[in-house]
């Protein structure tokens, strides 16, 4: 008798509905499922992405990037459990060290500019309070080294879990648990008492 | 406000909806590229079958050319034996191309039709030159009486 192991993967909230079978369906060359997937995942990849840039255009051409590297290397792609995002984020991370080592001459990791980046946020309905509060966390993240930034982003901007995050990031969960408490207090230490006076 | 909560406002920002569109179509645009693992399987498995189609192609053409050639002469498949070592048979062979010449040589000098023809011309002669010469002459006598120079003269005359 021939028996298959199915390895499936963990639910986690922030996965597509049937994401599996969109997965499946772009690995065997379908467009629209890489589409869809394409729909839900931009926004995330291009979130990630602009914090560690800080400017607009060059976000919207890293997360251009990223996606046509995932489509063009889809095939490549094998489901060991982790979700599709872990993926993209690794594609992504990869992009960005990319596009710092070749304009080195030109920017450093402190380059982006808080008012540029709060600009971005175009949501009137916003209180201004919260847009400076935005603001401030930004200009702290920056400071933070990109590992810890990269688990502040994932973690509590994302949500993901401990262990997707750690797939994304190549670390061990007990790795990303010690990240994020220190990434925090580094935050916090940065920020001192503005946010909660917000 | 705390700093968890300013955290999860940043998931408020989002891409420009022109830019996501065109950078979507740009991307599906093209094509996935082949994985390699694919492309190494299926060089591989072209390779093996071209070395089996060169090794078959040349067994093939090894076999005929032995086959031609008078291989296996020892055996019994062999569809040419090698007929020309065997001395008996060359001469027998050697024997009936000589009876053939001869046959052929025959009918080069078949005495009929010389006669005939030899015969035909004197009679064209004598009648010419006035010689009235016996028609029933033997054929062999008049070729050896008239020569064909003398014959020649008379007609000059």
């Amino acid at each position: 008798m021939v028996s298959t192991v199915t390895r499936l993967s963990p639910i986690t909230f922030n996965m597509l509905d049937g994401e599996e079978k969109l997965i499946k369906s772009a690995v065997g060359g379908d467009s629209s499922a890489f589409g869809a997937l394409y729909d839900h995942y931009q926004p995330m990849i291009y979130r990630f992405v602009l914090v560690k840039v800080g400017r607009r255009e060059e976000a919207e051409d890293l997360t251009h990037q990223v996606f046509l590297s995932a489509w063009q290397n889809i095939k490549r792609y094998k489901n060991l459990g982790h979700p599709f995002s872990s993926w993209l984020y690794q594609i992504a991370r990869n992009q960005v060290v990319d596009y710092y080592r070749s304009n080195k001459k030109d920017i450093s990791l402190d380059d982006g500019d808080p008012e540029s980046f709060i600009s971005l946020i175009a949501t009137e309905q916003m209180d201004i309070s919260v847009k400076l509060a935005m603001e401030k966390v930004y200009a702290a993240i920056k400071k933070l080294s990109p590992d810890h930034a990269d688990v502040v982003m994932l973690r509590f901007v994302e949500d993901i879990s401990l262990r997707d995050t750690a797939k994304a990031l190549k670390k061990t969960e007990g790795a990303i648990k010690l990240m994020q408490h220190r990434a925090i207090k580094e935050l916090r230490k940065m920020l001192g008492d503005t946010i909660s006076k917000i | 406000m705390d700093l968890f909560e300013i955290l999860k406002q940043f998931k408020i920002i989002k891409p420009d909806e022109a830019f996501a569109e065109k950078s979507k179509r740009a991307i599906l645009a093209s094509l996935p590229i082949e994985s390699k693992g694919m492309m190494d399987f299926f060089k591989a498995k072209h390779f093996v079958f071209r070395i089996v189609e060169t090794g078959a192609a040349l067994s093939l053409a090894g076999l005929f050319i032995v086959l031609i050639t008078g291989g296996f002469s020892g055996s019994s498949i062999s569809p040419v034996r090698f007929s020309a070592i065997d001395p008996q048979t060359l001469r027998a062979e050697a024997q009936a191309i000589d009876a053939q010449i001869q046959l052929a040589s025959l009918n080069y000098s078949e005495p009929a039709l010389v006669a005939e023809s030899t015969q035909k011309l004197a009679v064209a002669v004598n009648q010419k030159s006035g010689i009235v010469t016996a028609s029933s002459t033997n054929t062999s006598s008049l070729v050896s009486s008239v020569s064909i120079d003398q014959a020649l003269e008379a007609l000059s005359k």
